[in-house]
Formats: structure tokens, C-alpha cells, sequence
């Protein structure tokens, strides 16, 4: 017991209309570009963390980020404001929503340049910032790994360190949040096309996509998934009858309640037509709007 | 743009490779402002061998189907102080043309061929316009693909002369004013790793299509914008018409002191006035 510090979480210290972050979601731009920025340099390159900010459950949401220069020498750290404010001034323009929520660092050692950015952070910003560390630079092979952390000041802040003439302010201790990584079905698409490359049997870094007819690929693709997937499903089953493995019950009744769910009693085809109805009623629509606009032009000129 | 000085340069590229990361993010945002059109400007470098390297991409603050976002005022400055920004961080990163997405090649307007041939003659020989479908990402379809003006077009273009003869000279048909430019997509290591991760199974996107919701949806979606641009549209008309009457009554209180000095009756001068309104709507037609 003796070894525990006990620490207040910010939330606590801070007035009760600001809510302390509790998850930080990436989505999956952000990762890619923080990726990409871990590899510009084998130093630490440390930038801002642009997104949204959720007031209600203190859900942060990171959607970009970019890199703000910075230089350290011995113990004395330099950011470059400037060039930070401009850029998010820039990307306040295209993303008029977004806001500072924290900053990043592609080390994930914590010392004690750490705090001191972090303090450079606390103080430009109105809420209190996250931090994110991606691990990768340092060990070539493993995994990026991203860790998010809050920070709370120990020690005495700076106006109190001033009032009883300490020469040394506060300082942070770190606490990791959740965070996970957000892969929309949209992104998925460029991901699925990048992925080819790595699990293709030549060991490339490119994928090379298709510009015609990605549509029919892409179905050709999935049947022939379909299709791969009854075979090994079908080949358990014999195998299982066969006696040679045990069954697993869990998988029998998943197969037992997709059989319920069978062709037949969707009624496939009148789904498939009722899809139809539904299209051509709005082209109808949209055609019929079209004429009512082009003969009230026709009838404004001439009246 | 002053024609005399614009001169054809052969590009040196023939393959566009896009930086995964970009790519995400062009997707993203294509996605994200679906059924509105989104463009960005695409950064990068020209100076590998046959292959232009996208490998950065920014969110134009402004962009919209009916003119080309390239050349839009606002986002001309906003591209210009986004470069004087990365020379800080990104060295010798170039403007390499635009990202702009395109429902079933929507984008391809008159307006978006002016702003190639702009890119293409004034800034860099190898500029690209790429376009994106949202639309088909939303059923799990990639659709990135690469165009750039050719040169019989170009050349016909800065010669500004589209007579039968000049055409003919340089084989041009309306199928050949784009070439398109295969396009790949780059990973970098740490990228590959990240991928790796992963099982393979888990990009496939075929969880989304099973919800049958994703199209009613985008079908919802669509009304929904058609029933405000149709709004939009009414509006500007009434906008219009009562600007239209404000214009007449103007004119006829312009024209009604007058018409006592010179012995007309105002009835004469309604009716000309009205008659003027008319021939000019008939000409404006």
C-alpha cells in the first residue's frame, strides 16, 4: 500500500462543466497518417491532434493530425506556435467543426520533455488535452501500437509555485484511457485493396487497382467467397459425421438458425422486386419533378 | 489566362501511387459529405521515374458539382497558403492537381476540363484529377481512378482553334480528351505491419451489405437532397420574380415624372415600359 500514489483524476479538479475524456475513438485516417509521420524521422516528431470533442459522454473523436516542428537540445524545448496555430487555422477552414484535442508523439517514451510539451498543450488549450504515443519507431518489427493518456498535475501549479517561490512547477502524472481505432465500411474498401498487397503471394508494397468494371469484380469476389465458405462448411459436416472430429454445438446452432432463415422463406424474389419498385418510383419522381421545373421555367418566361 | 505563353509539356509520369494513408483520407471525406460533392487538392512527388507519388491530401473548404473546385477563389487561396505551410515540415512537396468526387462521372463538366488543362499547362505537366465514388463505396466498392487531358486535346486546346480540319490533324475524338492512368495504391512498412495485424477476413466489407438498411438509407438520403435542392430552386425562382417586379415598378416611377413634361400619359409610358420588359425576357430566353 505503501508504493500506491493516490491521485485526482482532472475531472475533479476541474469545474463541472467539463468532462475529462474517458475514450479516445481513432478513426482509421488518422492511424494511417500517424503512421506515415512516424517514419519521416527517427527522432521524435510530435504534432497536434485534431477531431471532436463529445460534451456528454467526453468521447474524443481524432480525425487528422499534423506535425507542428519542434526542436530539443539539453533541457530546453522549443515549439513552434505559429506554425501550429496556422495550420489549424487552415484546417478550421475545410473543417469547421474540428478542434484541438490533444497532441502525439511517434516515441512512447514518457520523460521529461513530455511534460513539458504536454504543459505547452494545457495552457493553449481550453480543455484539458490528450496525449497519444505511437510505438513502432524504436523496435522495427512490431506492431504500431497507440497508447492515449490524460494527464494530472502533481506538484504545485504555477501560480501557487510562484507564491512560495519554488523555482520548479508542476509536473504530470500520466494515465492511460481506452482508445480504439475506428474502421468505417467505407475506409474498409481501401484497406481491402491495400491488404491485397501484403497477403498477396508476391511480398509487395503495391497494390494495383482496378479502374473497370470494379463493381462486377467485386461480386465475382464475393460469390466466389460464398462459395469457398459452403465448401469448408460442408466438408465439416462430413467430417462430423464421418466421426473423425467432434461437432461443436456452439456452430451447429448458428447453421440450424440460418437454415430458418433460408431463401424460400424470405421470399427472395418479391424482396427483389419490391428493391425494383422502390428505384423506378423515384426515378419516376425525380423525372416528374424535372418536367414540372423545366415547364414552370418555360411558363415564367411567358408570362 | 493569356494562350500565347502556354506551351505543351510531355508529363513524365504514366502511374499515379497513392499513399494508403491518403487514399483513407480521400475516402473518408468523399464519404462523409455524400450526396454533396467533396474535393480536395493532392500533393506529392513528380520526380520518380514514370511514377507520380500522391502522398498527401487537404479538404477544399469549398466545393460543389456546378464549377470546378480547382479554380474556386477561396480554395485557390487556401492551396496556397497550405503549400507555404508544408515548406515547413514537407520540403519540396508539390501541387499534383485535385481529388473530386464523382456519382457515375458527374464530375466530368466543361468547367472541369478547363481547370485540368490550367493544372496541366500551368503548374505542373503532370497534374491529375482523381475521381472518387461514394456512392459505391457505400456498398463496398473502391472506385479511385486517375485522368489527365491528352495532347491532341491540349494542343487543340491552346491553339483554341476546334475547326473539322484542326481535329482531324491531331486525331481528336470525344473519346480521346482523357487518358486514364492506372492507379495503384502504396503501403508503406509500418503500414504493411499494421495491415498484417489483421486477419484478411476483416477488410472484407461484406458485413455491411447483409444490413439491408444501408440502402434504403442512401435511397433515403437521396430524396432527401433532392427534395432541398428542389426547395433551393423554388426559392431562387421566388427570389427572382419579385426581384423582377421590384425592377418594373422602379422603371415606372423612373419614367412616370417624366412623361408630364413631355405630353405622354402614363398609360404610354406603362405600356412601353411593359412591352421593353417583354422583348428583353424574350431576348434573355
Amino acid at each position: 500500500m505503501a508504493d500506491t500514489l493516490h491521485i485526482v483524476r482532472p475531472n475533479l479538479l476541474l469545474s463541472s462543466t467539463t468532462t475529462t475524456p474517458v475514450s479516445v475513438t481513432v478513426q482509421s485516417p488518422a492511424l494511417f497518417q500517424l503512421v506515415e509521420f512516424s517514419l519521416r524521422s527517427q527522432e521524435r516528431i510530435i504534432g497536434t491532434l485534431v477531431g471532436t470533442r463529445s460534451d456528454e459522454d467526453g468521447e474524443l473523436v481524432v480525425k487528422d493530425a499534423y506535425i507542428v516542428p519542434h526542436t530539443e537540445e539539453d533541457d530546453i524545448l522549443e515549439i513552434e506556435d505559429a506554425q501550429n496555430r496556422a495550420f489549424f487555422n487552415l484546417h478550421k477552414r475545410s473543417n469547421p467543426k474540428d478542434v484541438i484535442l490533444g497532441w502525439f508523439s511517434t516515441s512512447d517514451a514518457i520523460d521529461s520533455f513530455t511534460s513539458l510539451i504536454h504543459d505547452f498543450y494545457s495552457k493553449t488549450e481550453q480543455y484539458p488535452p490528450i496525449h497519444l504515443t505511437l510505438s513502432s519507431v524504436s523496435e522495427l518489427n512490431s506492431v504500431p501500437k497507440i497508447n492515449t493518456y490524460i494527464a494530472t498535475t502533481v506538484g504545485a501549479s504555477s501560480s501557487l509555485a510562484n507564491a512560495i517561490k519554488l523555482e520548479k512547477e508542476s509536473n504530470y502524472i500520466f494515465t492511460p484511457i481506452p482508445n480504439k481505432v475506428d474502421f468505417g465500411a467505407q475506409e474498409k474498401t481501401v484497406l481491402n485493396q491495400a491488404a491485397k498487397a501484403v497477403f498477396g503471394e508476391s511480398d509487395e508494397s503495391v497494390a494495383q487497382l482496378e479502374s473497370k468494371s470494379v463493381d462486377l469484380q467485386v461480386l465475382v469476389n464475393a460469390v466466389n467467397q460464398i462459395d469457398l465458405l459452403i465448401d469448408t462448411t460442408l466438408e465439416y459436416i462430413e467430417k462430423v459425421e464421418q466421426g473423425s472430429i467432434e461437432g461443436n454445438e456452439e456452430f451447429a446452432r448458428l447453421l440450424l438458425s440460418s437454415l430458418n432463415t433460408n431463401v424460400k422463406s424470405l421470399n427472395l424474389e418479391q424482396a427483389f422486386t419490391s428493391q425494383i419498385q422502390d428505384t423506378l418510383m423515384i426515378e419516376y419522381l425525380t423525372s416528374s419533378i424535372k418536367t414540372q421545373l423545366e415547364l414552370s421555367a418555360k411558363l415564367a418566361t411567358l408570362a | 489566362m493569356s494562350k500565347s505563353k502556354a506551351q505543351y509539356t510531355e508529363p513524365t509520369t504514366t502511374v499515379v501511387q497513392i499513399e494508403t494513408s491518403t487514399a483513407l483520407k480521400i475516402i473518408k471525406h468523399a464519404s462523409e459529405r455524400f450526396p454533396r460533392s467533396a474535393s480536395g487538392p493532392l500533393l506529392g512527388f513528380d520526380v520518380h521515374e514514370d511514377v507520380l507519388k500522391v502522398t498527401q491530401s487537404h479538404r477544399f473548404p469549398y466545393s460543389s458539382d456546378d464549377e470546378s473546385p480547382y479554380r474556386h477563389k477561396e480554395n485557390g487561396r487556401y492551396q496556397e497558403e497550405l503549400l507555404e505551410q508544408l515548406k515547413v515540415t514537407d520540403g519540396t512537396i508539390q501541387l499534383l492537381g485535385w481529388y473530386q468526387s464523382s456519382v457515375s462521372g458527374k464530375a466530368f463538366s466543361e468547367s472541369l476540363v478547363d481547370s485540368m488543362a490550367y493544372g496541366q499547362l500551368r503548374q505542373s505537366a503532370n497534374s491529375v484529377v482523381i475521381t472518387v465514388d461514394p456512392s459505391k463505396a457505400q456498398y463496398g466498392v473502391l472506385s479511385l481512378r486517375a485522368f489527365r487531358l491528352t495532347k491532341p486535346f491540349l494542343e487543340t486546346f491552346i491553339a483554341n482553334d476546334y475547326s473539322v480540319e484542326q481535329l482531324n490533324k491531331v486525331e481528336l475524338s470525344f473519346d480521346k480528351v482523357f487518358e486514364e492512368l492506372p492507379v495503384q495504391l502504396h503501403n508503406n512498412y509500418l503500414t504493411s505491419l499494421l495491415l498484417a495485424a489483421n486477419d484478411e477476413d476483416f477488410y472484407h466489407s461484406t458485413q455491411a451489405l447483409e444490413a439491408s438498411s444501408l440502402k434504403s438509407k442512401a435511397l433515403g438520403t437521396n430524396v432527401e437532397t433532392l427534395i432541398d435542392s428542389v426547395d433551393d430552386l423554388n426559392h431562387l425562382y421566388n427570389q427572382l420574380n419579385r426581384k423582377k417586379s421590384t425592377n418594373q415598378e422602379v422603371s415606372l416611377r423612373e419614367w412616370l415624372p417624366l412623361c408630364e413634361k413631355i405630353n405622354f400619359t402614363a398609360k404610354d409610358v406603362e405600356q412601353q415600359v411593359v412591352s421593353d420588359f417583354l422583348t428583353d425576357s424574350v431576348i434573355r430566353q
